[in-house]
């Protein structure tokens, strides 16, 4: 009994980090990779189910084990320099995702406000949606009663779940799709320069730098010790499991019914889940997006804020008073402002954009990846509990994995 | 003043000149008050990192570190009990104060060199430490020049901190004992030196009338923050500590609403005195002086005025003198001290006092007031209302600060116009002078004029839309302009320092939105009302867009205008205006073009 209560307060993190890591931008980046290649990139997605249980399992290991935050440890270990760098590719990565959110918000509500009387029709319009949604969020957290919240959100995005649902009676042919993924083929690589860009998006949305910045920061929040750590590891275990299943069954589902066909807002997005929700697919998908979307936009400005206070000292808290922590709000301003601001930018097309967030967190990734790796290895923070060597060559495998196709992507761009 | 920083990395040369390696640490002996650094750690290349004793360092600056003998004859040490490495086990790491709230982080350390050791002294959290790691300092401090700005050094001094090992933070330690032997002035500067949650935390250790001291030494600013961030009790108990006349500067300067609350919670008597002091300007004489003062009747004698001042002197800033006063309580004369003390014990005030008085009114102005005090050497001057009566006394170090005050406010007034405008007389130069102006005003007018004529022709833009484009400019160029002059009066007068400077910056950008937002509901609503949906939204999301652009030009607007040597305050408003007609028209046509869409 005393064991599941612990369990229970333990758990949670692991959980809504996985939940927050399938949100608009991932929802999207799946999508459009089932689209576009239909299963030739499920042997990625495979890999990375590895990678992100060892390296959410890592940042809940140093969290319980050292006290201390991800950007506390790289600052007291690695300097004012480097914890510069960290913290302004951490900045980049958060407020690109932060843009897919508020795009997500205004794609879904697109779709759930377009046969609505008056006043609540003028939330097609993403000036008005983004803006007023963008407030929300900020009070919101704000004014502390986004815990409660978080939970409400956490529940919408379980719509996702229909996705399983649907790749199933979309009678995918199984044994093709198992066959591609896990026999390694020609089919795996196209020369098409979509390809890399889509394969960093899927492992920028897969593996974000945020959610280790925040799984790692609850985790010395609910002040798990080393002893009660292995039913953290459950937590963070099964969550990004459930996350990657997820994943698998977006992916499969829009090779199905999306296969070369442009997915470029809600409505073509939401034609997957077609086979489950027939012509309601549309507020189906609609009313997940902006459950998942409500629920990143509420959690990653605010734990970047935290990130980014702690490496600099600063006070954080939505409990503080302004005055208190100016620096810490202003952060957390700034990320929903400029979030928001680039979704309004005229012609900007709102599945793309998410995608592209994106690669943006993909293209960052392996810097907060090494600075784990170097981190979670040193024997003086860690003792007996730094990385087997299976974990270090697994995550170093990621680093090399998403460098070389950051590489690759870069040189396409560049040859044209 | 050396920093860890600048050291760290240092090649380290032995006696012969060659080189040993790089200065990678520094390891210390933490329990004298100001540590001691024992031993330099020296990494060498594919080699244990070494530890030298530091009398075998000859020389250590900024430049490179000497040795006094040979890399072979050195004598290398083991860090022992007691000791810790500055870089591994303080640089970077958290500080807290004693609550456990976190305040910032060390981002550097200071040492400085005593009678031959190298102590460790202060603990540098501010930002200039930051940009020092950064290898920024000196580039920043040239920007900062520029735009006339005081980048803030926190420097907190070690004897307030607490190394914490085994949780790798440090704790501000201000124990109450340590802070009270303080001087009133140099605890004032501490408490200026720390963030708001430092100083609440500072604020809390202190006892009541060891602040009640150290407040009218701090900045006027800064004593409204403190006095805000106390309890109401706590705060009145404080004014009640203070002399009369601090009081009621310190509650002048505080919103009526408070002052009055905090007079409330006072002791009646303290509250009279005070209320008493406060209905006075505050540059008059009345203003300055206080009520703490000794007068006695005609008829007292000398024995009973010595015991008079013994038993309330303590209390009052103005023991010298000692005034005589009749029954009506009008002043009739002085007698000093020494006077008091060569003579006979039963001879009457009346006998020995001086009764031409040098004596000021009420209303009298503070300046001049000082410039009694200082002319004749005063230690206090009396203060009588306009039927003669003792009201108060001045007391020289009242002067004094507003001698100071009124040599700052001159200071600044010459900051002010520290520009060099040439008159211009003739009508011909004038014109001339403003013509380039009016030029570009003009052809940026016209360009404007085009591309609405554009719009309107290719049916992008109705009517209606157009009719409402003087509203854009004109708020743009207000809003803007306004922001401008704030920045401008804190360029101008005073240092308001970086911190004041975003205080500023934030304000202004807030009020610009708002004022935005303002001026869209209320035109949107007019357009609404004339049947122009579309037009009266894009109203209502251009002007807050447009808005925000001219707060945001209007600020940076003035630095850059100083950078080009251009006199902000004829160049304002028209470049302003030329400003608003590029960001807030296009605004306004792009929302209504992508609305219509």
């Amino acid at each position: 009994m005393r064991r599941i209560l612990i369990f229970l307060t333990v758990m949670g993190p692991g959980l809504i980090s996985a939940a927050a890591g399938n949100d608009a931008g991932g929802i999207a980046t799946y999508t459009t990779v089932g689209a576009a290649f239909g299963y030739r990139l499920l042997w990625l997605l495979f890999f990375l189910t590895f990678s992100l249980v060892m390296v959410q399992e890592m940042a809940a290991r140093m969290g319980a084990v050292t006290g201390k935050g991800l950007s506390d440890l790289i600052r007291e270990q690695f300097g004012v320099r480097w914890t510069l760098l960290a913290m302004f590719s951490l900045l980049a990565a958060s407020t690109a995702t932060a843009v897919a959110e508020f795009a997500g918000i205004a794609a879904s509500l697109e779709v759930l406000t377009q046969e609505l009387p008056f006043p609540l029709h003028l939330f097609t319009w993403r000036w008005v949606s983004v803006p007023t949604f963008a407030l929300l969020t900020w009070l919101l957290v704000i004014k502390g009663s986004y815990r409660a919240i978080e939970r409400i959100f956490l529940l919408i995005s379980t719509a996702f779940l229909a996705y399983v649902a649907a790749a199933l009676l979309a009678r995918p042919d199984w044994g093709q799709v198992f066959h591609t993924m896990f026999v390694p083929s020609q089919a795996w690589y196209s020369p098409d320069p979509a390809w890399s860009r889509l394969a960093i998006a899927t492992a920028g949305t897969t593996v974000a730098p945020w959610m280790q910045f925040y799984l790692q920061s609850s985790m010395v929040e609910k002040g798990v010790t080393p002893t009660q750590y292995s039913l953290a590891r459950v937590d963070v275990v099964t969550g990004a499991l459930a996350a990657n299943l997820v994943a698998f069954f977006i992916i499969v589902v829009a090779a199905v019914k999306l296969q070369g066909m442009p997915v470029a807002d809600a409505a073509a997005a939401a034609r997957a889940l077609e086979p489950v929700a027939g012509a309601q697919a549309k507020y189906l998908f609609a009313f997940g997006l902006f459950g998942a979307s409500m629920l990143g936009a509420s959690v990653l400005p605010l734990s970047t804020a935290y990130a980014i206070s702690e490496a600099f000292g600063w006070q954080s808290g939505v409990g503080e008073r302004l005055s208190e922590a100016p620096r810490f709000f202003a952060l957390f301003t700034l990320i929903i402002i400029v979030g928001a601001g680039l979704v309004l930018v005229p012609g900007v097309e709102l599945v793309p954009i998410m995608v592209f967030s994106q690669v943006i967190n993909g293209t960052l990734l392996p810097l907060t990846l090494v600075f784990m790796l170097l981190l979670v290895n040193n024997k003086r923070l860690l003792g007996r509990y730094v990385n087997g060597p299976f974990y270090n060559l697994v995550v170093w495998a990621t680093v090399a994995l998403l460098t070389g196709l950051v590489v690759l992507m870069l040189a396409r761009m560049v040859t044209g | 003043m050396l920093y860890l920083s600048l050291l760290l990395g240092l090649p380290v040369y032995d006696a012969a000149g060659k080189r040993v390696g790089a200065l990678s640490d520094l390891s210390a002996d933490f329990r004298p008050l100001f540590p001691r650094v024992l031993a330099l750690g020296i990494t060498r290349p594919g080699r244990r990192t070494l530890f030298v004793p530091w009398r075998q360092v000859a020389l250590l600056d900024p430049r490179e570190v000497r040795l006094t003998v040979e890399e072979e004859e050195l004598t290398p040490v083991e860090p022992a009990e007691g000791e810790g490495r500055l870089r591994r086990e303080l640089l970077d790491r958290q500080i807290v104060d004693r609550h456990g709230r976190k305040v910032v982080r060390v981002n550097d350390l200071a040492l400085a060199r005593t009678d031959g050791e190298l102590r460790l002294v202060a603990v540098d959290a501010g930002m200039r430490g930051m940009l020092r790691r950064l290898n920024w300092e000196g580039a920043f401090l040239a920007v900062a020049q520029l735009a006339r700005v005081q980048p803030a050094d926190t420097l907190i001094p070690w004897n307030y901190v607490e190394p914490l090992e085994h949780l790798g933070e440090v704790r501000l330690r201000v124990s109450r004992r340590r802070l009270a032997e303080l001087p009133a002035t140099d605890l004032a500067d501490i408490i200026e030196q720390l963030d708001a949650p430092g100083r609440s935390m500072l604020l809390d250790t202190l006892d009541n009338s060891t602040l009640a001291e150290a407040l009218p030494e701090m900045e006027q600013e800064l004593q409204v923050e403190v006095m805000e961030s106390l309890t109401q009790e706590r705060a009145s108990d404080i004014l009640e500590i203070m002399p009369p006349d601090e009081a009621a500067d310190l509650l002048g300067d505080l919103p009526e609403e408070k002052a009055g609350d905090l007079l409330e919670g006072m002791e009646r008597e303290e509250a009279r005195d005070v209320r008493h002091l406060l209905q006075f300007p505050e540059d008059s004489a009345g203003g300055i002086m206080t009520t703490d003062f000794i007068a006695l009747p005609e008829q007292a004698t000398v024995d009973e005025a010595i015991r008079m001042i013994r038993d309330l002197a303590p209390s009052t800033e103005t023991a010298y003198y000692l005034y005589v006063v009749d029954a009506e309580q009008r002043l009739r004369g002085v007698v000093s001290v020494p006077q008091l003390l060569i003579s006979p014990p039963d001879r009457p005030l009346s006998e020995l006092m001086d009764p031409d008085v040098v004596r000021v009114a009420v209303g009298d102005d503070q300046e001049e007031v000082a410039r009694i005090i200082s002319r004749y050497h005063f230690l206090a001057l009396p203060v009588v209302d306009d039927q003669g009566r003792l009201r108060g006394v001045v007391t020289v170090d009242d002067a004094l600060d507003v001698l100071r005050q009124e040599s700052d406010e001159d200071l600044s007034r010459a900051a002010g116009t520290a520009f060099e405008v040439e008159p211009r007389t003739s009508p011909a130069l004038e014109t001339a002078w403003r013509m380039p102006w009016l030029l570009a005003f003009v052809a940026l007018g016209t360009l404007v004029a085009l591309l609405a004529g554009t719009f309107l022709a290719r049916g992008h833009l109705s009517w209606l839309g157009a009719a409402f484009l003087p509203v854009l400019i004109g708020t743009s160029t207000l809003v803007g302009t306004q922001s401008s002059a704030s920045v401008l009066r804190a360029i101008g007068f005073g240092e308001p320092g970086l911190e004041g400077l975003g205080r500023q910056f934030w304000l202004e950008l807030v009020s610009g939105l708002v004022w935005g937002m303002v001026a869209g509901l209320c035109s949107g609503a007019v357009a609404l009302a004339w049947g122009g949906p579309v037009v009266a939204l894009a109203l209502v999301l251009a002007l807050p867009a447009a808005a925000l652009a001219a707060v945001l030009v209007g600020l940076l607007l003035p630095l850059l205008l100083w950078r080009l040597r251009v006199d902000p305050a004829l160049a304002l408003r028209p470049a302003m205006a030329l400003v608003s007609l590029v960001t807030g028209i296009p605004i306004y046509l792009w929302a209504l073009g992508a609305l219509q869409r």
